[in-house]
């Protein structure tokens, strides 16, 4: 579904991603975990499309298709979600007001029918509970003066009325207590399928528990340095990532404290 | 010839630095007389009249026989009419300096700061510099600390008599200092005081205007900020007749953060004007104002602030709040929050209010047993304790709240 | 052929076409004699002439303000023609008028056949100096409302017209009032008898056609007691490269419990992408809240213009009297506004709210300047202001200059403001959730005004959304 090939983007001068690939099947669940500056944020706003990122090479495809010359709307429209770790407030734009627009750019461009208030009320309210978020919030304007837990579950209830192919969670649980992420969790749980798929950028364990990804990357200095099953995310909690720094300095290949080399 | 040429003329044998300090001195009354007294409704002066200063004051030093307040717990460092008296002033900590301005005259005109803004109470910076005859350079070395605040006590002066006085307080690079103006002084008294924070130094600035009643008091403060300094100003004006407080603020280094708060409290035919203009000039810079006047009798209390981010002070980000309560009906407050903004991706805020104190609070208090004039004055008390809170030294906070206080019992039946 | 024509002019000002039409121009410049035969071609009462002669000699006393937060290449009064007027003018009949000019107001969406017309809207028409046509006039008269030129008003209902004239905007006003006491040429006079809610909206669609000419108009608006009379302007002008003075009066008088509702989508031509041209607009806006319980509410989107100088304002004289002002103001481009309110409050429990708007885009400035005075024997007043500023690229300025001034402790006065920009990571944002970037400035700028849309009439409200669309394209990326 997705397919990431040698990516190399730089913000300013800087590079930040230095040749990272990845490919993700229908279905699937993937997370990416990394010590700090590692290219995490990076890497999800550069699928996501967001123009501060300058791609000096590599390509990403959307079911064969290279997405890389799309606009971030573009982009939105053929299926990408991203969960945004700081959600921005837009004063005066109420938040059901702000997803029907957003629903129906959605719907629009792939040639479907716009979606009714009516509909589009009784499933907002339904899926609102999916994520726990009190039907009060749409009424309020879009994120403003919503607590931290509030906006990500805001992040999550887009998630679902817009119903994408492939959606990147950006720390999504941070500043979660821990019922919060459970039910943001079982958000996302429920919106599993067997035509979509997520990449899950965390520090933590606590999300990965409950949405027991298929495949686990570690990603470190802008690249993916190894990849392994469920098991990874315990490794990565109890060791951090010095292990795979020192391993890269010295030349050695990768390989978690504990694996068969 | 003007008043203020004469009352020069007459005041010459008495200046210091002798006869090569009266070229600049001539030249200063010279850009006084070009710009002349500000015309009524001159902008700058359009909320406080300057009828008290028509006539000119003479500038000659005048004896002083009063009792000088100090500050327990602090260096407290006496200037009576403007000249620093090493009999009644404290040893200094290590880290600073404190040099009697009169020695540096003879040498030229004081120095200002490097980048430090212009006067907003012109023109009568020019007549502070025809006429200065006092004040202090403070320096504190770089990485110091100093714990104990330095307080410049200001004394003397009498009615129809002015003193010209400046105060120039350098903080080095990664300095730490509180430096203390306490003014107890009669006649008129036409101050300058510049402030340069260096890099990563922190000053704490407070002003305790508690001069007499029938004083006239013009302030002209000008703070100048480097890369992540922080300046954290305080004022608290409770004496004079009339007393403009005009403070001109550059953020000129990166990162630099300036909190400046004051309480002004206004009885009888009291006139308090506190004139700012805070210029974030560099990118990432923080600003904070918060004043509050607390205004009875007949008094005036003027709240008349610049917010402005040029084009180079990217990521600003700039707050003004000004709250009045008026205490009687013939109390009146001017509040005027003004923005000024260059560039984009600013976050700035203000807001002010005027209104009298809560009915509903006073009657709560009331129906627990307290007296009204008791109940008043607990409220007023705590709009201006929520300012005095921002002193971050004990000695010079305990100091500020029992000037406050007294004046409450004077002033809030 | 039609001789409506469209200008040349790259840009997306889709009124800035010229109607030919024949005219009669006064030469450039202003005197006495100017002043005497503007008043000799309206056959007007000599009090009048007086009047004007008056102001005449107050202005020429006078200096231009430059107080403002604006810069603009200085005005030749010399080279004004203060008088033009369509040579084919009945007012007996709309069928008499000039088929060009009823051409230009259906192109500008303002048909003057009644048939045609929005319901429940009359309109007087204004091209140049003149008022060209007044809709239901006659309907609107079998409810005792006047609604008609100034001109027609002088003759017909003298009394009224000399009394209340120049009693909210004195003569000495300012600089620019003045001016306009001296030459107005038309506008329009509304009275709303005791009692009356006015059946139909009412407007004036102002129209600068003629080159090297100002418009000067003078709008009074009478509301007797216990009436309603909801009232909007609109104007617009050719694209041309010289720059036009509009300098109009407009009064209001609200008596006891009467209540104005003055609305305004002010879209003069603004000038070309470099600043070339526009309109200058210097007007003065006043409305005096006489008796007790009356209510004026001032709702202004200001779109176009050069050069903005304007502050509608309220003397709340009456006890629990009402004074609102609600305004959109969106510059791009070189464009300079500087406008907001003042609220004078006189009488006992009055009350008043501030709401504007100001967004800045490309290279344009914008200033919110206001006053809130609460005077000793207004006991018991109160204000709210809240004064927002939108910032779009970093090219631009937004300046906010309120004034508060209160003088009794029984009145309680709150100010808010803020400014922020559509930031990038709003923009984004949107983005991501599949809107365009235009469409995802519309949204934020909608949210942002949407305290002063709702204040519209509902038609309105959608045209100064879509002009608000109009004005903003291009500022974004």
């Amino acid at each position: 579904m997705i397919h990431i090939s040698d990516l190399k983007a730089n913000i300013g001068e800087t590079p930040i991603l230095k040749g990272l690939s990845l490919d993700i099947e229908p279905g699937t669940v993937h997370a990416i975990m990394g010590p700090n500056a590692a290219g995490k944020s990076t890497l999800s706003k550069v699928v996501a499309g967001h123009e501060d990122y300058d791609v000096k090479s590599g390509d990403i495809t959307l079911n064969g298709e290279s997405i890389m010359e799309l606009s971030a709307e573009e982009r939105a429209q053929k299926g990408i979600f991203m969960s945004f770790q700081y959600p921005v407030a837009i004063p005066g734009i109420s938040t059901a007001y702000f997803v029907r627009t957003a629903v129906n750019a959605v719907r629009t461009a792939n040639g479907e029918e716009e979606m009714d208030a009516v509909t589009f009320l009784k499933t907002a309210r339904e899926r609102m509970k999916w994520v726990g978020m009190d039907k009060a919030l749409l009424n309020r304007p879009l994120n403003v003066g919503f607590s931290g837990g509030e906006k990500k579950r805001n992040e999550i209830f887009q998630l679902a009325m817009l119903e994408p192919q492939f959606a990147i969670l950006d720390e999504t649980d941070s500043g979660l207590d821990i019922d919060a992420l459970r039910t943001v969790a079982d958000g996302v749980n429920k919106m599993r399928d067997p035509k979509r798929s997520f990449l899950v950028i965390t520090h933590y364990q606590r999300l990965l528990d409950y949405l027991k990804p298929d495949v686990v990357h570690v990603l470190v200095d802008g690249r993916i340095v190894y990849t392994g099953g469920f098991e990874l995310v315990h490794t990565l909690e109890e060791h951090g990532y010095g292990w795979a720094e020192e391993q890269i300095k010295n030349g050695e290949p990768v390989c978690p404290p504990g694996a068969e080399a | 010839m003007s008043d203020w040429r004469a009352t020069f003329v007459a005041n010459q044998e008495t200046f210091v630095g002798g006869a090569h300090a009266l070229a600049w001195r001539e030249d200063a009354l010279a850009a006084f007389e070009d710009a002349g007294m500000p015309r009524p409704k001159a902008h700058a002066w359009k909320h406080t009249p300057l009828k008290a200063l028509k006539t000119a004051f003479n500038a000659a030093p005048v004896a002083y026989s009063g009792t000088t307040p100090r500050i327990e717990g602090a260096v407290n460092i006496v200037l009576v009419g403007g000249v620093v008296d090493p009999s009644q002033s404290d040893a200094l900590p290590e880290g600073v300096t404190v040099t009697s301005l009169q020695a540096n005259l003879s040498m030229g005109a004081p120095a200002l700061p490097t980048d430090a803004p212009a006067t907003l109470n012109a023109p009568f910076d020019t007549l502070n510099k025809a006429f200065v005859n006092g004040g202090t350079v403070v320096t504190v070395a770089k990485n110091s600390t100093i714990e104990a605040p330095i307080v410049l006590v200001h004394v003397g002066g009498a009615t129809g008599h002015a003193v010209h006085v400046q105060n120039h307080i350098r903080l080095e690079r990664s300095a730490k200092a509180t430096i203390v103006e306490l003014w107890a002084m009669d006649g008129l008294a036409n101050a300058l005081t510049t402030t340069d924070t260096a890099d990563n130094a922190e000053l704490h600035h407070i002003v305790l205007q508690n001069n007499g009643p029938e004083a006239l008091f013009l302030a002209d403060h000008r703070h100048v900020l480097g890369r992540n300094a922080r300046v954290f100003g305080t004022s608290v004006a409770l004496g004079s007749l009339l007393a403009r407080v005009g403070v001109h603020t550059r953020l000129n280094g990166e990162g630099a953060e300036c909190d400046l708060s004051g309480v002004y409290l206004g009885h009888g035919s009291q006139h308090h004007d506190h004139t700012l203009r805070m210029e974030h000039k560099a990118p990432n810079c923080t600003s904070n104002q918060r004043f509050r006047g607390i205004l009875g009798g007949k008094s005036r209390g003027v709240f008349s602030s610049l917010l402005v981010v040029t084009e180079t002070g990217v990521k600003a980000d700039g707050t003004q709040d000004n709250r009045n309560v008026l205490l009687s009906e013939t109390a009146r407050a001017n509040s005027e929050p003004m923005l000024e903004i260059y560039t984009d991706d600013v976050k700035a805020a203000h807001g002010s209010a005027i209104g009298k104190l809560d009915d509903e609070a006073l009657f709560y208090m009331r129906a627990r047993g307290i007296d009204a004039s008791t109940a008043r004055r607990m409220l007023t008390g705590g709009i201006a304790r929520e300012i005095i809170a921002d002193i971050a030294d004990e000695a010079i906070r305990t100091h500020a709240e029992t000037l406050v206080e007294a004046w409450l019992l004077e002033s809030v039946a | 052929m039609s001789q409506v024509q469209d200008l040349p002019i790259d840009q997306d000002y889709k009124y800035g076409f010229e109607t030919d039409v024949e005219q009669d121009i006064m030469p450039p410049g202003l005197d006495e004699d100017v002043i005497r035969n503007i008043s000799a071609k309206k056959g007007e009462p000599e009090w009048l002439t007086e009047y004007r002669l008056a102001a005449y000699a107050a202005w020429l006393e006078m200096t231009e303000p430059h107080w403002a937060h604006l810069k603009y290449t200085p005005i030749d009064y010399k080279a004004i023609s203060y008088f033009a007027v369509p040579k084919r003018v009945v007012l007996d009949s709309l069928d008499d008028l000039d088929p060009e000019i009823k051409a230009t107001f259906d192109k500008l969406g303002i048909p003057l056949d009644e048939q045609k017309m929005l319901a429940g809207v009359a309109v007087d028409a204004v091209f140049d100096s003149v008022s060209v046509a007044t809709t239901f006039r006659a309907k609107l008269l079998e409810q005792g409302v006047i609604f008609m030129s100034i001109s027609e008003a002088v003759h017909e209902y003298p009394e009224m017209v000399k009394k209340y004239l120049g009693s909210v905007i004195p003569v000495r006003d300012n600089f620019f009032a003045a001016l306009n006491a001296a030459v107005f040429t038309d506008g329009t006079f509304v009275y709303i008898p005791p009692g009356t809610r006015c059946p139909m909206e009412l407007s004036t669609y102002f129209r600068i056609n003629a080159r090297g000419t100002g418009q000067f108009e003078r709008t009074l608006i009478i509301a007797d007691k216990g009436s309603y009379v909801s009232y909007l302007e609109g104007c617009t002008a050719p694209m041309r490269d010289e720059n036009q003075l509009h300098a109009a009066c407009v009064e209001l008088v609200a008596l006891e419990d009467a209540v104005i509702k003055y609305s305004t989508v002010q879209n003069w031509y603004p000038g070309n992408k470099d600043g070339v041209g526009g309109i200058y607009n210097f007007v003065t806006k006043r409305g005096k809240c006489l008796g007790n319980r009356s209510k004026i509410s001032w709702t202004q989107v200001e779109t176009g213009s050069a050069v903005t100088w304007k502050y509608p304002s309220c003397l709340l004289i009456g006890d629990d009297s009402v004074g609102e002002f609600y305004s959109v103001a969106v510059t791009n481009n070189h464009q300079q506004a500087d406008t907001g309110t003042k609220m004078i409050h006189l009488g006992k429990n009055t009350k008043s709210t501030i709401v504007s708007k100001g967004i800045s885009a490309g290279k344009s400035t914008q200033s919110y300047r206001g006053l809130v005075q609460i005077n000793p024997k207004a006991t018991g007043a109160r204000n709210h202001t809240q004064c927002d500023s939108l910032l779009i690229g970093d090219l631009c300025g937004a300046h906010t200059f309120p004034t508060v001034d209160v003088r009794n402790n029984d009145s309680q006065v709150e100010h808010e403001a803020t400014t922020s920009s559509i930031g990038e990571d709003q923009l984004f944002y949107c983005r991501q959730r599949g809107l365009s970037e235009e469409d995802a400035v519309a949204l934020i700028v909608n949210g942002f005004c949407k305290d002063v849309f709702r204040e519209l009439p509902m038609e309105f409200a959608i045209e100064a959304t879509k002009l608000l669309a109009v004005t903003l394209e291009g500022a974004v990326g």
